[in-house]
């Protein structure tokens, strides 16, 4: 009996003390918010995502921030308007004297000089390094040329390895200028270009290059040491050097109006100088034996310690106390952030709610005062119980986004039949047998705009969107029948790609249903999960492929750029001389006005005549906060800075 | 008295089979007669109703999303405003047709496989049955995808359809994991009936292997072979909706019983749940499953000798 009993009482002890020693003694924060996707990266450098943004602007203050309002840029670290030279591609801005770093140390132009570097440094780039490379001069030809030598000398350690190589790689490396410059010095064949094409050519320079008598250790280091003395070179002709610690000179290649607009993104943000006590070194030299300009991963950490480095140090509002994988992060005000004073909550708690219906739960109990995107399944019933007054905390937000489908332009698809898609008329006709009106009231019901244009019309100062395609079943039979297909009849199948979950399917359904009725097409819908989706589109294995677009800045081409011809999201493979003519000449026009009549040209060109999309509406956000959160304010650019962010209590 | 000698087969019928005895049997367990009743019932309704639905299943009205049933449409619309009933119906072929071609494959290869294995005996048996429980231990989720892998290009290829392909895949896909069972229990009821003096008769008389068991093994084999294949209909039927709900079972806007339950599960939520979309699904599909079921417990005990005494009784 007394056996069992002290068995009872360890039994109730273990668990008691689990239970208090995995108690977390947290207070609750000043402000809560959910956001329904994880956050990838804070890493200013390599984010694309918009909850990885608005955590990253809320750590780190760039030259200028948006306002929270009006969306202008405002004054952050530098003072505005910067110095512009007459013909406009001079920037010189002036970093005010009181900002500081989250320890203290004050931010300086060279720390600009540093974050700007890392975005278009092959090693710590992204997606997003277009932003800096396409508006700084010499900043593309930089990242090229880097590049270039990175797969050089990526070949080079593969052969010093004896790992195995593609011959892909090889052919990319020996077609360049660098790799014919390596291959003379060492006496090594030259690929003839006549024999490019054969795969089996390929095989036999391979296998050449493998036997050569050569250390490709040795090689391989020598090439590096004169890249980093020649990189230092090339970088001096990059277009930002800070002039003295308080001044940044930035040069543009043509003068872009919207500049300091550009300067809020997180590319733009510094970066403090303690990062490099935690650079990847290749015995002493700045980079890695491939030629890479690599940090530990880690140095985004609060509390990582490694060589001496501090934890992450941040001069944005608010400071980074604790990062949990998927569960969420802690900031905490900036004692030194020069404007600390306007900076209403001490404390804020982001939270991960990878379930929708579980996060809004959450927030229904009042364990958050904020979830951001809401996309559940039942999310137009709430938007309904808001416009009949029952709700108040939900919050629709017409964005700077269009929801779209992607048509695949390529001559042929990807499994050689040709492509019925590649004719315009065909494009055209499609477009114009949906009825989108039907699509955002009774599927979509946030009361989402039509859009027949890529560019949400109205919200670019100045900017005049076309008119686009209408609805008209009658035009699109006869372009069908124009295009040789009268009646659907000889089209064959129509694949609809799209991502499952998301309401995605919904819609898919709806315009299948249109094809059907208006043109007699069989339609057959394809849906992937997400990752597999991403890879088919991006590789052109598709023939119509759900899509959509937010507007990064206010300007046109955030939109536009997206059918240039070899545009990394071009996933249409769309490309038309004329179209990027007129894009070109945009951008060498200085009259503002004559400007945006030519992009408004090219839109109308894209949206009327040529369609390597079809847009189907835009986009509407919902959120939902309290009544009691001030300081956030319904905007299309979805820009919530958390610095301005209250709780009435 | 339950064997029946091949030559007492041959030349004299008993005044009554061992057919007809169970069939009687059958016949007098209500549950099971009921069911199988209900079953028939309902395919009848869906296949009179197929002209209709054909269309119907896909037919959107867009403004009608939503709509709670009325008298003219019992089970309501969805949310694309398609009627929930003629979604039934249609969906209900589909996961019948993927139930019952995934049951005839695996009765299939498992009568085979399990046959073989008990009459070959000794290292090929050992190697077979290792086969089995090896396929056993892997999660049947992964064979079916990597099946699905498989399966997908040759056989759109050759039925041109791509939307058919799908449902042939599926069942393909599920009845070639799900003959274990069959197999194993085909073996061992041949490993008795092997050592029964009819077929040492038949060997005797210098039968061969591949006629002693299609001419002597296979019509004693009859019944376990019925009662798994009805047991396996609701089993498959289950796996498909399953496979549906992950998104990985037939393609949209053509409906099953799986999918529509999981647009139905989609419905319900804490702020406005639109109830039809899920009862009316989950109840065919519950119904079927508990009525084909009864079915292949009444076809058990009808088959089974040593419940002769209850039944007289």
């Amino acid at each position: 009996m007394i056996r069992y009993l002290i068995i009872i009482i360890l039994i109730v002890g273990i668990l008691a003390a689990v239970s208090i020693g995995t108690r977390e003694k947290r207070s609750p924060a000043d402000f809560t918010y959910i956001n329904c996707y994880g956050v990838n990266t804070i890493d200013p450098a390599q984010l694309s995502y918009h909850q990885d943004h608005i955590m990253s602007i809320a750590l780190w203050e760039g030259l200028a921030t948006l306002h929270p309002r009006t969306v202008e840029a405002i004054e952050g670290v530098a003072y505005l308007p910067p110095e512009i030279s007459e013909d406009g591609k001079r920037y010189v801005f002036a970093l005010r004297p009181e900002a500081r770093w989250s320890n203290g140390d004050p931010v300086t132009a060279h720390d600009f000089v540093r974050g700007w570097r890392r975005a278009i440094e092959p090693g710590t780039s992204e997606t997003y390094y277009i932003l800096i490379s396409a508006h700084i001069g010499g900043a593309q030809d930089y990242f090229n040329w880097r590049v270039a030598n990175v797969e050089l000398l990526g070949l080079v350690r593969q052969l010093q390895k004896g790992s195995p190589i593609k011959t892909e790689s090889l052919k990319k490396v020996l077609q360049g200028e660098q790799g014919r410059l390596l291959a003379k010095r060492l006496n090594l064949r030259i690929p003839d270009s006549a024999a490019a094409t054969d795969d089996a050519y390929w095989f036999e320079v391979l296998s050449e290059w493998r036997r050569a008598d050569v250390d490709w250790k040795q090689v391989g280091d020598r090439w590096l040491d004169e890249h980093i003395v020649e990189m230092e070179k090339r970088f001096a002709a990059v277009g930002f050097r800070a002039l003295d610690d308080r001044h940044l000179e930035v040069l543009l290649p043509r003068p872009i109006h919207y500049f300091v607009d550009l300067t809020t993104w997180s590319v733009y943000l510094p970066i403090h100088e303690s990062i490099e006590l935690l650079r990847e070194r290749y015995q002493g030299r700045p980079l890695t034996d491939a030629g890479l300009w690599a940090y530990d991963m880690q140095w985004t950490k609060p509390h990582y310690r490694r060589n001496n480095y501090p934890g992450l140090i941040s001069n944005g509002a608010y400071k980074l106390v604790k990062w949990k994988f998927k569960r969420g992060m802690r900031l905490k005000k900036n004692p030194y952030y020069w404007n600390t004073d306007a900076v209403p909550s001490e404390t804020i708690d982001m939270q991960e709610g990878e379930y929708q219906n579980t996060a809004f739960m959450l927030y229904e109990q009042r364990a958050a005062d904020m979830i951001c995107d809401l996309t559940m399944e039942y999310t137009p019933e709430l938007y309904g119980q808001m416009l009949d007054g029952k709700r108040e905390d939900i919050r629709p937000i017409p964005s700077f986004g269009t929801y779209f489908y992607h048509y695949n332009c390529r001559p042929t698809l990807h499994d050689g039949r040709p492509n019925p898609l590649a004719d315009a008329r065909v494009r055209r006709a499609l477009a114009m047998a949906i009825d989108k009106q039907q699509i955002v009231d009774h599927v979509m019901r946030l009361d989402n705009p039509v859009a027949n244009t890529v560019i949400p019309p109205g919200q670019i100062p100045g900017y005049l969107s076309p008119k686009g395609l209408e609805y008209d079943p009658e035009r699109a039979r006869r372009e069908l029948a124009e295009a040789g297909y009268p009646n659907g009849e000889g089209l064959g199948v129509i694949e609809l790609l799209y991502n499952t979950g998301y309401g995605h399917e919904r819609v898919a359904q709806v315009v299948q249903r249109m094809w059907e009725k208006e043109l007699g097409i069989k339609v057959l819908l394809v849906g992937k999960e997400v990752k597999t989706f991403a890879e088919d589109k991006r590789t052109g294995r598709f023939m119509v492929g759900r899509s959509g677009w937010f507007g990064d800045y206010m300007d046109p081409t955030t939109f536009l750029d997206l059918f240039e011809t070899g545009n990394g999201n071009n996933h249409a493979a769309f490309s038309d001389p004329y179209f990027d003519k007129l894009l070109e000449q945009a951008a060498y026009e200085t009259d503002k006005v004559k400007r945006m009549q030519i992009l408004s040209q090219a839109e109308a060109y894209v949206m009327e005549e040529q369609l390597p999309i079809l847009p189907l509406y835009g986009y509407v956000l919902v959120y939902a906060w309290r009544p009691n959160v001030k300081g956030i304010y319904p905007n299309p650019r979805d820009h919530f800075p958390l610095n301005y962010i209250y709780v009435e209590r | 008295m339950s064997q029946i000698s091949t030559i007492d087969d041959i030349q004299a019928l008993p005044p009554q089979s061992p057919g007809s005895r169970s069939w009687r049997r059958f016949r007098q367990n209500k549950m099971a007669m009921g069911s199988a009743i209900f079953l028939v019932l309902l395919l009848v309704v869906m296949f009179a109703a197929l002209p209709v639905t054909v269309e119907g299943y896909g037919a959107q009205r867009l403004s009608l999303y939503l709509q709670s049933p009325s008298w003219s449409h019992p089970c309501g619309y969805d949310i694309l405003g398609r009627d929930v009933l003629q979604r039934c119906l249609f969906g209900g072929l589909i996961s019948f047709s993927v139930g019952i071609g995934a049951a005839l494959i695996s009765v299939t290869i498992g009568v085979l496989w399990g046959a073989i294995a008990a009459l070959a005996g000794g290292r090929t048996d050992n190697v077979m049955m290792r086969i089995v429980d090896i396929l056993y231990g892997l999660p049947y989720i992964l064979l079916v995808i990597l099946m699905k892998v498989a399966f997908e290009r040759p056989l759109t290829v050759l039925i041109g359809d791509k939307q058919i392909a799908n449902v042939v895949i599926l069942f393909v896909a599920i009845g070639s994991v799900s003959w274990l069972t069959m197999a194993r229990v085909i073996r061992g009821q041949v490993l008795s009936l092997r050592e029964m003096p009819f077929v040492e008769a038949a060997r005797a008389a210098g039968v061969g292997p591949m006629r002693i068991l299609v001419r002597h093994l296979l019509p004693n084999l009859i019944g376990p072979i019925v009662v798994y294949a009805t047991l396996t209909v609701p089993q498959a039927i289950l796996q498909e909706s399953f496979l549906s709900f992950l998104g990985i079972g037939v393609a949209p806007p053509i409906p099953t019983w799986g999918s529509l339950s999981a647009e139905g599960v989609a419905a319900i939520n804490t702020v406005v749940s639109f109830w039809w979309m899920l009862l009316y699904p989950c109840l065919f599909l519950g119904l079927t499953l508990l009525a084909l079921n009864f079915v292949g417990d009444g076809l058990r005990d009808a088959f089974d000798p040593k419940t002769t005494q209850g039944m007289m009784a």
